[in-house]
């Protein structure tokens, strides 16, 4: 022992110092956060989408009708991980595997067509390799007359295992068929759970549907649920894959045909949607909510018009009942805004809109979207009328950027576009005779957006009125960036 | 203690005394006996005037008494020639063995003549005449009637023709030495007679023997002709067993007449005498006898067996003398038997003996001891020695210590007499009953942890279900990463230590006694008072319970805390100043270094700290001399013993910063709390970290004390160093905890020394403080019993799977399960479940990211969305099961349904499951481990001999017969 500590005094202030520097050094430094992630953690991995298939539904034959598929590889982002190795093209082809491919996207940007045909059968958009990443494709019908007169334009769809629709209808004055396409080698099943207005529906015919591989099955709703208005559908693929779609035919009372349209498919049931892109102009605009819980839920609704958010006198509480549907008129709120709709609920529920012409001689209809997280892909058909993009921040201000290219994949308008926070902005996309794509990327805040197509507010004579909304979804490419991680201890509790 | 018996007729017991003459009781026909008596001295003086006094009262004395020296330097020819009516002393060379001088002292003088049969009483003449001669050693001494109750024995069973009496331990106990004396074939010699066993007239029926010692050996003269006497090559050992067996062959009958006792002294074999000038080893010596012994008399057929029997003794012999560090030892065993096999001085000895055989083998087998009475003997020596050192060190004093300095008195509990018995025993021994209390307060605060189960937390993985699968994880993992090195540690605990389950539920749960005993031995070696000692014991079990490592189910630091002790032990014999000349112990510094190799595998940081602190202490406290170099050999030694973990520490440093299970405790410690860093308790500890406060203020107290303050001091720095490593730790991002443990270590250690010596003081302030102290450490105790199992510590199934799948895991299956976790809107954790799931050490040995390339590919796929294929994926990576728990991610299980290939299986509420369809794909798993031999064949001999270096020295005990002269050995 050294004789300086051989002092008491000493000792105990060398003690009391030592363990006050040390104190001191605790104060002035912070700890650093512990590296606790799993040994073999890294970076999570990127998904490459190296392979696509995307279902294109047709309408069934009737009248003088032109169908065409358009697809595209599009442009993507800067750094965006695409599989390796050279470009092998992607067919459009009929769903029989030994049929032969009518059209192919050759190149990334470029849109791919089939030859318009007037007895139309599902296409698929298939391929693997660099150029799956973030391939879109719209399947579109046009008609001058008959049963399907009008446009019918719809996003060739991901298969998948869950869909929703809300705003089919079995009762007499449409013809709504959901139409499931199974794209992949095995057989698929799936269940449907029907809502109506009058609550949860017991359909055995609509359970235990076998979708055929590389083939399609149609659920007719005038057969399977007769009479049944303001139907919403859950279509559950119990094994196997299916893309699903409902095509639905209106008429008016006296059997003159009242448009033709796909129904988009709505978000899965949440406490918060949003319905986007409810089109300017006039017409019907019927919003239907279903409720698929098992309590009754509270609606409030939420207008975003372009002058902000408001919300419309005696809706600000909606009662759905449990396991129902209800249909509200909201032409009468909107006043022909583009406008889009936030629903907050107590339950889960979910939404669309239906939308007619002033004239109410064709209609479209749009599901309810999650919002945005990264750029979303749409290629527009050609379209004689210019078409809306509605951009609408439910929340905060939000901000979005977008291209429109041709289908050589020129840029035609690249835009940033802000939107105030509850308000809806559109931005009018002028005619184009030809194909065109458009990237709508979300860069600011929460941001839901759809395109729609409405008939010119005075139309010419012998113009058949076109009616068309699509949804705008970000893209498989970015919503796959989560990869998984190795963690042992992710097999325990 | 006076050794020496009082002189006269006291000595022996009444009972000895003659109080009838040898009639027959069966009424046959009397024997005339003349008893030629040979003593054989050597040395003896201190023993001599008693078989002096002895053959003074013999009654009836031997006919004739020849008495020969061996050479002695002191007085025992004088001695001899003054016993009573001895024939001229006969002396012959020291080198002389004992059957040879009683072969020359009858040469010199023959045996007693048969006197004439007309005496006083009449004409006995038609009275038949036995002739016999009676051996005795310097160091025995027959009792009074020894001699008539021989011949007795000998007049009533006319056919045996040597007799044995019964030796009974100099001078007067009741101990039992020999009645009679057998040898195992293996050529153990063998009484009979448990150690210590006292004569209660257990043994006190006459019956035949193999062989009686030559102590007291009653032999017929024709016998002792026949039989040419004691073998010449055997000087000593055997010779007595050799020569019962030869008469045996010869159709003699050897016997023990209980009735006859003869006190024996054991001069040679308590080591009062040394057995003189042998040359050789005496155990050599002994084992080549045994050997000559059996070989020149076995039958014939056994001889094959006999030798390969020899020889898988030898060799298990010489495997206990390696590890016993007496490798001398080891070349005894051969050279005795490769000596006495090739010497082939036994087959001519068979030769000699062909003639004898006039009993065949299988009518003496009966008398040779079994093989397994050898081994049970072995095993009551070596559990008696175990027994012995252990209630040698329960005694709360050192037994050699005698009370002489003032300082042992203090220690040394006055006991009022009349205090009841565990009243007294309390007193006398407090950590016995403060310990008492720790090991039921254990089981009372793991309650809801015992049973069936693991014990589990999220830092502690399942313990390996069996110790197989212990074995091959401690030395297998993916390539390119090192098995962690506790899991060799704990594979050879759980072998002792009922498997992997019952080695954790001992550590964990046991810990706070574990713990308080490995301090209390430590303290043992430099705190006096008994209280003071207790106390520190029990504070310091407590202190594992505060520090959170039991109730967070931290393995490395329990264990830390159990060994951390033991290493201060070991570190202060080395290192403590003793009034010897040689300073340190190397015992010691092997030991050490066995502690630093299981505190650098359980609590590297730990490890790492204390290695610094015993280098730098080694270099400038000690000087690089003996005992430094000690110390850094420890450091050294450590280091080698993880080897493979050791370079991997290096590599990763941030290893350093995790203890035994895996990287969750990086989190451990004092967070950005300043009350937690100063305290040593960290976040999440079960106690509140003020309760650590008044244990500090008294251990700065206690610095006040004026004079020994070196341990006070000592305690203080490692609190300082914990609390220097705790900063350095939770600044670099790694965890603390056992650093944290350490702080409270130290300011136990202080508090305890200056208890212990101020323990005594009648102060109010004093026994105030300690009130204090006292009353904290009680509160914790109650704290801990009623919050032990709070806790993320928790028991339950090894695997949280469905029963189907983790039996799905074993053979012949041998399934793999992937268990895929999603938090909403995060990304997807997974694990490749198979061969019974995550145990211990999987953490550490995790796959690399390369390996689980294949399948982070898949799933991320599948998060997208997936392509179709994912089903045919998952089968080629061999995986048969897709497990989600729940909550369960609805897009992902949507997924998973609609991928073909995949259909649902049944799973646990909540969770879901799919079968992954392998009919048509043999797949092939992406995870492999290596097994790295080459490190665990080397860590295994680097451990036997570290183990064996720290282990006490065996040393070759010879088995000397009781009865054994001792002489010089001829050659």
């Amino acid at each position: 022992m050294s004789p300086l500590l051989s002092d008491p005094r000493l000792r105990l202030g060398a003690v009391i110092a030592a363990m006050a520097v040390l104190a001191g050094l605790g104060v002035v430094t912070h700890p650093k956060k512990p590296d606790t992630s799993p040994a073999a953690a890294t970076e999570p991995a990127r998904t490459v989408v190296n392979r696509t298939a995307l279902s294109c539904p047709v309408l069934a034959a009737g009248g003088k009708l032109a169908s065409v598929v358009n697809g595209v590889s599009p442009t993507l982002p800067e750094g965006t991980p695409t599989a390796t190795g050279s470009a092998q093209p992607l067919t459009i082809a009929p769903l029989p595997a030994t049929s032969n491919p009518v059209g192919s996207i050759l190149k990334r940007g470029f849109i791919g067509s089939s030859p318009v045909v007037v007895k139309p059968e599902p296409l698929s958009i298939e391929g693997t390799g660099p150029l799956a990443a973030g391939t879109v494709g719209t399947s579109t019908t046009t008609a001058e007359e008959g049963v399907n007169s009008g446009m019918a334009s719809v996003p060739c769809q991901q298969p998948g295992s869950d869909f929703w629709f809300v705003g089919a209808s079995g009762a007499s004055d449409r013809r709504d068929v959901l139409v499931l396409t199974n794209l992949d080698s095995i057989n698929a099943e799936v269940n449907v759970t029907v809502y109506a207005r009058t609550g949860q529906q017991d359909l055995p015919a609509a359970r235990g549907i076998v979708v055929p591989a590389r083939g399609t099955a149609f659920l007719f709703l005038k057969q399977v649920a007769p009479n049944l208005r303001d139907i919403a559908m859950h279509v559950e693929s119990t094994g196997g894959r299916v893309a699903a779609a409902v095509r639905s035919n209106a008429s008016t009372g006296n059997s003159v045909p009242a448009g033709v349209d796909w129904l988009n498919t709505s978000a899965a049931p949440a406490t918060k949607v949003f319905v986007p892109a409810a089109a300017p102009g006039g017409g019907l605009r019927i919003l239907s909510i279903a409720n698929p819980s098992d309590l009754q839920a509270s609606v409030s609704l939420t207008i975003n018009g372009p002058n902000g958010s408001f919300k419309p006198a005696g809706y600000e509480t909606v009662p759905v009942a449990a396991g129902s549907v209800k249909t509200i008129m909201l032409d009468p709120v909107l006043h022909g805004d583009p406008s889009a709709i936030t629903l907050t609920s107590d339950q889960p529920v979910t939404a669309s809109m239906r939308m007619t012409d002033a004239a109410r001689s064709e209609f479209a209809s749009i599901g309810s979207a999650d919002a945005l997280t990264g750029p979303a892909y749409l290629v527009l058909p050609a379209h004689k009328q210019p078409v809306v993009l509605q951009v609408t921040a439910p929340g905060k201000t939000g901000s979005v950027k977008f291209e429109l290219r041709d289908l050589a994949g020129r840029a035609l308008i690249t835009r940033a576009l802000d939107v105030v926070g509850g308000a809806t902005s559109q931005v009018s996309l002028p005619a184009q005779p030809r194909p065109t794509y458009l990237m709508v990327q979300q860069t600011r805040g929460t941001v839901v957006a759809g395109v729609t197509l409405m008939p010119a507010a005075k139309p010419a004579k012998d113009d058949v009125a076109q009616v068309a909304a699509w949804p705008l979804t970000t893209s498989l490419v970015f919503r796959a960036q989560l990869g998984a991680q190795p963690d042992v201890s992710a097999a325990l509790r | 203690m006076e050794q020496e018996a009082p002189a006269g007729w006291e000595f022996f017991d009444s009972v000895d005394f003659p109080t009838d003459h040898i009639d027959d009781p069966m009424g046959r026909p009397r024997v005339r006996h003349v008893v030629t008596a040979v003593v054989v001295g050597h040395e003896g003086a201190a023993w001599l005037p008693r078989l002096s006094e002895a053959l003074w009262a013999l009654n009836p004395r031997p006919d004739r008494l020849i008495a020969v020296d061996t050479g002695s330097t002191d007085e025992t020819a004088e001695l001899l020639a003054a016993m009573p009516g001895v024939e001229p002393v006969v002396s012959v060379s020291a080198r002389t063995g004992f059957g040879m001088a009683v072969a020359r002292g009858l040469e010199a003088h023959g045996f007693a003549p048969i006197p004439s049969a007309v005496g006083p009483y009449g004409d006995d003449g038609h009275m038949p005449v036995v002739e016999w001669l009676w051996l005795l050693h310097d160091d025995c001494a027959p009792a009074p009637k020894a001699l008539e109750k021989l011949l007795l024995q000998a007049t009533m069973s006319p056919a045996t023709g040597v007799w044995g009496p019964k030796l009974r331990l100099w001078p007067r106990d009741r101990e039992l030495l020999e009645v009679g004396v057998t040898t195992s074939l293996g050529g153990r010699r063998d009484t009979g007679i448990e150690n210590g066993e006292l004569d209660q007239g257990q043994h006190d029926q006459p019956r035949n023997v193999l062989a009686v010692s030559s102590a007291g050996m009653l032999v017929r003269r024709d016998v002792w002709e026949a039989l040419h006497g004691f073998d010449p090559r055997l000087p000593m050992f055997r010779d007595d067993i050799d020569f019962g067996w030869r008469a045996s062959r010869a159709g003699y009958q050897v016997g023990v007449a209980p009735d006859a006792v003869i006190y024996h002294a054991q001069a040679a074999a308590t080591g009062e005498r040394a057995l003189a000038g042998t040359r050789r080893h005496a155990y050599q010596l002994d084992r080549a006898h045994a050997y000559y012994t059996v070989l020149a008399n076995a039958p014939g057929k056994l001889l094959p067996l006999l030798i390969l029997r020899f020889l898988f003794g030898t060799v298990l012999r010489s495997i206990w003398f390696l590890i016993g560090k007496t490798p001398s030892g080891a070349v005894d065993e051969w050279t005795a038997l490769l000596g006495t096999l090739l010497a082939g001085g036994w087959t001519q000895a068979r030769k000699n003996r062909r003639n004898l055989d006039q009993v065949p083998y299988d009518h003496i087998k009966g008398l040779f001891s079994r093989s397994v009475h050898a081994l049970r003997h072995n095993l009551e020596e070596t559990t008696g020695t175990i027994s012995e050192r252990i209630r040698e060190a329960w005694a709360d004093e050192p037994e050699e210590q005698v009370v002489t300095t003032a300082r042992r008195a203090k220690s040394t509990a006055r006991v009022a007499v009349d205090q009841p018995r565990w009243r007294r025993q309390l007193i006398r021994r407090p950590f016995l009953g403060a310990w008492v209390v720790l090991a039921i307060g254990a089981l009372i605060a793991a309650r809801d942890l015992i049973g069936g189960g693991f014990l589990r937390s999220n830092l502690l993985l399942p313990a390996h279900e069996n110790i197989a699968a212990l074995w091959h994880a401690a030395a297998s993992a993916p390539p390119g990463v090192t098995p962690p090195a506790w899991l060799a540690q704990l594979w050879a605990f759980s072998t002792v230590m009922f498997g992997p389950s019952g080695a954790t539920n001992i550590l964990l749960l046991g810990a706070v006694p574990l713990a308080a005993l490995a301090a209390w031995a430590m303290l043992r070696s430099f705190v006096v008072d008994r209280v003071a000692r207790a106390w520190g014991a029990a504070a310091y079990g407590l202190a594992v319970f505060t520090n959170g490592a039991i109730s967070q189910g931290r393995l490395g630091t329990c264990v830390a805390a159990i060994v951390l002790p033991l290493l201060g032990a070991a570190v202060h014999t080395v290192a403590r100043r003793r009034r010897v000349y040689v300073q340190g112990s190397w015992r010691a510094a092997w030991f050490a270094g066995i502690c630093l190799a299981v505190l650098f595998a359980f609590t590297p940081a730990l490890g790492l700290l204390i290695a610094v602190i015993l280098v730098l202490g080694a270099v400038f406290g000690l000087g690089w001399r003996r005992q430094g170099r000690q110390l850094v050999f420890s450091v050294v030694l450590g280091l080698l013993l993880v080897l493979p973990w050791t370079i991997d520490l290096v590599q990763h440093p941030s290893k350093l910063g995790q203890e035994a299970g895996g990287p969750p405790t990086a989190a451990v410690g004092p967070g950005n709390s300043l009350q937690h860093l100063l305290t040593g308790t960290p976040i999440g500890a079960p106690a509140p970290w003020w309760f650590a406060v008044p244990l500090i203020l008294v251990a700065l107290v206690s610095l006040l004390r004026e004079s020994r303050q070196r341990y006070e001091l000592l305690g203080w720095f490692a609190a300082l160093a914990g609390l220097a490593g705790t900063l350095v730790a939770s600044r670099l991002g790694g965890g603390s905890g056992p650093l944290m443990f350490l702080m409270t270590a130290g300011w136990i250690i202080a508090v305890t020394v200056a208890w212990d010596s101020v323990g005594k003081s009648t102060e109010i302030i004093v026994q105030g403080v300690l009130g204090i102290v006292l009353l904290t450490t009680v509160v914790t105790a109650g704290f801990w019993l009623v919050r032990g199992t709070d806790g993320p510590l928790w028991s339950g199934p090894a695997q949280d799977l469905p029963a189907y799948l983790v039996s799905s895991q074993d053979p012949p299956d041998n399934q793999s399960i992937l268990v895929v976790r999603k938090a909403p809107a995060g990304q997807m954790r997974f694990s490749l479940v198979k061969d019974g799931g995550p145990r211990m050490g999987a953490l550490e040995a995790a796959p690399t990211p390369a390996q689980t390339k294949p399948i982070t590919d898949v799933l991320a796929t599948l998060g997208g969305g997936g392509s179709g294929e994912e089903g045919r994926q998952l089968a080629a990576l061999a995986i048969d099961y897709v497990y989600l728990p729940g909550p369960v991610d609805p897009t992902l299980a949507s997924t998973l349904d609609s991928l073909p290939g995949l259909t649902r299986a049944s799973a646990n509420d909540g969770d879901a499951a799919w079968l992954v369809d392998r009919s048509k794909i043999d797949g092939k798993t992406p995870l492999h481990d290596q097994t790295h031999t080459m490190w665990r064949i080397l860590g295994l001999i680097g451990w036997i001999i570290a183990l064996v270096f720290c282990l006490p020295t065996v040393r070759r005990t010879v088995a000397v017969p009781h009865g054994t002269h001792a002489r010089r050995d001829p050659r």
